[in-house]
């Protein structure tokens, strides 16, 4: 990536310029191209098969894509995996199903990357897992496995878990769409927390009343496509295109 | 009947009899492992390439193993190989193919979203598969693995062919001290058959809770 493109565009966190991507013969990401500040809270929404989970995992390498350039937290991704791993140490990334580790109790779960990746002494390790379960009030369940904790509990660990390492950008790919109706209200309430704190973060989500109390931008997303993208309360209330508009229409109804 | 002291042999037979197929098996496994991982991998090369490696020691005999050890070895590269030696060897590979296709569906079991969960968390791909992967496809594992055990304690009577002194060589040396060869073979009979039914109902019992838990 050549300086000057980097220096119009410093502050971004996301740069994601003409990106393609192919499953097979289905063009997936239709040549996306958008930038998310240091400090935003950017949602992306739209029909499902639309293109904006992909878009999310492709951020973090986790998708190959085959045209364009991304570049994440100040690094190209590439699938060099030398690069992939420094790279994922400053992107965090939450999923819908949690994906903790079944079979190390939630202390490790957090502490593990912490020993590994940070290379801390298990002592330091552990102090700073248990503040961090401390602030989302998960403290008591530090021993126990994922498997005797709620939806809501764990996917508050997995964020946890993804925060643990300081990153510089958070990705939250549908991160309330598995859960109970009634658990969903406190994941969101510690995702505003995180992003009040000042986290950048890209939320695939249709919970628009989380985009419309945190979130500087939503992008809507229809068959591979930015279709249209702006401020929470416009997207939301008064959309220009007529596609966002029969979708913001369905998800209200719901 | 067989003297007191006769039965005592043919514990002993049993006794090298499991000694040999736990062994031989605990490194088949270790090797299985490896191989497992190898065949659960994506690129086509390694994982057809691990199979070639399954298939000669899953479909050959294992007597033919044994043989072309035994007899093999000396003429290939002129070392004498031991019949203990022998049947180690033998054993291993012939667990060690079996192995891999056990752990290979364990590891395919093991959802997709825990490799890319752990490699997003930035842990390397060798600790991903030691610390996370492996002990959930452990789990898996073992049920069959009692099978392959099952299996391999029978099979280990044709090493007695080679000269190997475990529980049907055993047999045969008692049989031919006392000439009671039906009694002599019942006796061996249902010593195996007391410890592979013991296993084989341990597998069950793992089997339950395995799937149990889930």
């Amino acid at each position: 990536m050549d300086s000057t493109t980097i220096s119009q565009e410093g502050n971004s966190v996301i740069e994601a310029r003409e990106v393609h991507k192919w499953f097979g013969r289905l063009h997936v990401l239709q040549g996306i191209t958008f930038f998310v500040r240091r400090g935003e809270t950017v949602v992306l929404c739209g029909p499902s098969g639309s293109g904006k989970s992909t878009l999310l995992r492709t951020l973090n390498g986790l998708e190959p894509i085959q045209r364009g350039e991304l570049c994440v937290a100040g690094h190209p991704v590439t699938q060099n995996r030398r690069m992939l791993i420094e790279l994922r140490k400053h992107v965090g990334i939450v999923f819908q199903d949690y994906n903790l580790f079944p079979h190390m109790s939630v202390m490790k779960n957090i502490t593990v990357t912490l020993r590994k990746v940070k290379k801390l002494s298990a002592k330091e390790s552990q102090d700073i897992a248990y503040q961090l379960l401390e602030r989302v009030r998960l403290s008591d369940k530090a021993k126990v496995y994922p498997s005797s904790l709620s939806g809501g509990q764990r996917q508050r660990v997995a964020i946890v878990r993804a925060l643990v390492l300081n990153p510089k950008l958070m990705l939250f790919d549908e991160p309330t769409s598995a859960l109970d109706p009634e658990l969903i209200g406190e994941v969101l309430d510690l995702m505003v927390q995180v992003a009040k704190e000042g986290m950048t973060m890209l939320v695939v989500t249709h919970e628009l009343g989380f985009a419309e109390q945190v979130a500087s931008k939503i992008a809507f997303f229809d068959e591979g496509k930015i279709v249209e993208e702006g401020e929470p309360r416009k997207l939301i209330h008064e959309p220009d295109n007529e596609r966002t508009r029969k979708f913001m229409g369905q998800i209200g109804l719901k | 009947m067989i003297s007191f002291k006769q039965f005592i042999l043919l514990l002993r037979g049993l006794l090298v009899t499991l000694e040999i197929s736990l062994g031989g098996m605990a490194l088949g496994t270790v090797i299985g492992i490896v191989l497992g991982f190898l065949r659960a991998s994506k690129n086509p090369i390694i994982k057809y390439g691990i199979l070639v490696y399954v298939e000669i020691f899953r479909d050959s005999p294992l007597l033919i193993q044994l043989f072309v050890i035994y007899y093999g070895l000396p003429i290939l590269f002129n070392i004498d190989v031991p019949a203990i030696a022998t049947a180690f060897i033998a054993i291993t590979l012939y667990t060690s193919g079996y192995m891999a296709e056990v752990f290979k569906s364990s590891i395919e079991a093991i959802n997709v979203a825990q490799w890319e969960s752990a490699s997003s968390l930035g842990l390397p791909f060798l600790y991903t598969a030691r610390k996370v992967i492996l002990p959930q496809a452990f789990r898996l594992a073992v049920p069959p693995s009692v099978g392959v055990l099952i299996m391999v304690i029978k099979d280990s009577s044709l090493a007695s062919v080679i000269g190997f002194v475990e529980l049907t060589r055993m047999a045969n040396i008692v049989r031919a001290q006392t000439f009671t060869t039906f009694n002599v073979y019942a006796i061996a009979a249902l010593l195996y058959f007391v410890v592979c039914y013991a296993l084989s109902r341990m597998g069950r019992l793992l089997e339950r809770r395995t799937l149990c838990s889930e």
